[in-house]
């Protein structure tokens, strides 16, 4: 069973980071704060979809970095129950000098997948990915929409019971949206838990039955849809 | 332990060693599987690959104990042993510092910043390539201990030498990854201290040329890395103060390692 919980989480960050030696050391003057996600409380239970919405700056990929536990609040508890999977950076653990059938291996290793699940699910994916040949050619000769059919292939189909999904439709065509969509529905059924924060509302709309919007890192709105 | 144990005690990953070990041992196709990939990757469109390195060593090694060897008065062949080990390890060493101060800001930066993985297992892929890479040079290592009519518990040393070399460069790789990522001067700060350790390490010449002074050598911690894999293979006696000494680094490396992840380990991602 898949269970989000966030109960008074605070992430922040420090607005005048430097790696300097000179500065962490020898400048006394103050920090200065920025708080990326302010007071959160939050439950998402099993069979979700939720679409996060907001301006930029507004803490969407610091919502999902923190659910994703990549960010660890400096107040508050964050409690994630179920099998994690986040495509937060298209490019994220793809090797551009290997190809995209080598990929496929790498990144499901990195997602926790060992290499006899990958053996049985390769040609599901490949099938996914549509690439066709393309898929024995280097990653770095492929555009952005291929990475994109490439990664979110080979998460979509690592069956986590989250998934996490940071904007990244605008370079996806139709017909694989709606691909896309149909086994959004499937992880759904298995009581998992989808989070898209995107600017773009048709996609939440297509994509999510429950909207958050997010304001200065704190949430203003919380509704069905 | 199953993955749901895995993700409840998830909660204190980034800051324990511990933990990151437990997690890394279970999932080890998360740094072994890509560590082999990355060799592959990187040797790909070479004919010899790692192999180029093991032919560059031995030309190297033989020109350089030609000249050293004849400038110091030295037999040639034990020369030859000594600077080759000597170097091959160096050479290796030399790679895991200076790949690990720009891990997390180079090669893996989008990697760690959007996956939630434990440093260790980054670590480890980086090591594990570094010393596949290494091995190569093994053939050549039984060689000379072949001609050397080294006994078979030397073999044995030899072996437990390379297993410590292993794990200095797992704390070593934890460490300056964390400073490295945290610091943009400690990238050119290592590279100079590794120049001068090149000369003030006993690679090229030998601790006996000091007279007096030769003991000073062991206050350098990369002697006693060096000495536990080159003795089995020059000396046929059991030398258990070296093992002693490196178990020792060995334990406060990882002890420092393990300090930075239980205070830094959660905040290193936001270092990137």
């Amino acid at each position: 069973m898949a269970l989000i919980k966030l109960n008074n989480v605070e992430v922040s960050f420090n607005a005048d980071f430097s790696k300097s030696i000179r500065k962490r050391f020898f400048d006394k003057s103050k920090f200065k704060k920025i708080v990326a996600l302010n007071n959160i409380n939050l439950e998402i239970n099993e069979s979700e979809r939720v679409g996060i919405v907001g301006d930029n700056g507004s803490g969407k990929t610091t919502f999902l970095k923190t659910i994703a536990r990549i960010y660890e609040p400096i107040k508050g508890s964050v409690q994630v129950e179920g099998k994690v999977s986040s495509l937060i950076d298209i490019a994220m653990g793809l090797d551009e000098e290997a190809n995209g059938y080598e990929n496929i291996y790498l990144i499901a290793w990195q997602n926790l997948m060992p290499t006899k699940y990958i053996d049985k699910n390769i040609n599901k994916i490949i099938k996914f990915t549509e690439l066709n040949d393309s898929l024995y050619r280097s990653v770095k000769t492929y555009s952005s929409g291929m990475k994109l059919r490439l990664a979110s292939s080979i998460f979509i189909n690592l069956e986590p019971e989250i998934f996490i999904c940071d904007e990244f439709f605008s370079v996806g065509d139709s017909n694989f949206k709606k691909k896309f969509e149909k086994k959004i529905k499937d992880i759904i059924k298995k009581s998992g838990i989808f989070i898209l924060a995107s600017h773009n509302i048709n996609d939440i709309f297509i994509f999510c039955n429950r909207k958050i919007t997010l304001s200065k890192g704190k949430i203003i709105n919380d509704e069905r849809i | 332990m199953n993955l749901k144990n895995i993700i409840k005690i998830n909660k204190n990953l980034k800051n324990s060693l511990f933990l990151q070990v437990l997690y890394v041992t279970e999932f080890y196709f998360l740094w072994l599987n890509p560590a082999v990939h990355d060799v592959k990757i990187k040797y790909r469109k070479s004919i010899l690959g790692p192999w180029w390195n093991v032919i560059a060593n031995i030309i190297f090694v033989i020109l350089l104990s030609l000249i050293w060897g004849q400038i110091l008065n030295l037999p040639i062949r034990d020369y030859i042993i000594h600077i080759y080990v000597g170097l091959i390890v160096w050479a290796y060493l030399n790679d895991i510092v200076i790949s690990s101060v720009t891990l997390l800001t180079g090669k893996f930066s989008n990697y760690y910043k959007n996956s939630y993985i434990p440093l260790l297992s980054i670590n480890l892929r980086n090591v594990l390539s570094a010393f596949i890479s290494f091995i190569h040079n093994l053939p050549i290592i039984i060689i000379f201990m072949i001609l050397n009519s080294n006994e078979i518990h030397n073999f044995f040393l030899f072996f437990i030498g390379l297993i410590f070399l292993f794990f200095h460069s797992i704390w070593l790789s934890l460490i300056l990854t964390a400073f490295g990522t945290r610091y943009t001067d400690v990238r050119p700060l290592v590279i100079s201290l590794m120049s001068i350790g090149t000369l003030v390490t006993p690679i090229m010449w030998k601790k006996d040329m000091l007279g007096k002074y030769s003991e000073l050598v062991y206050l350098n911690p990369f002697t006693h890395i060096i000495d536990i894999i080159r003795d089995p293979i020059i000396s046929n006696s059991f030398n258990g103060y070296l093992i002693l000494t490196n178990f020792i680094i060995l334990v406060i490396g990882f002890l420092i390692a393990s300090i930075i992840l239980k205070y830094k380990g959660h905040r290193i991602v936001f270092w990137i």
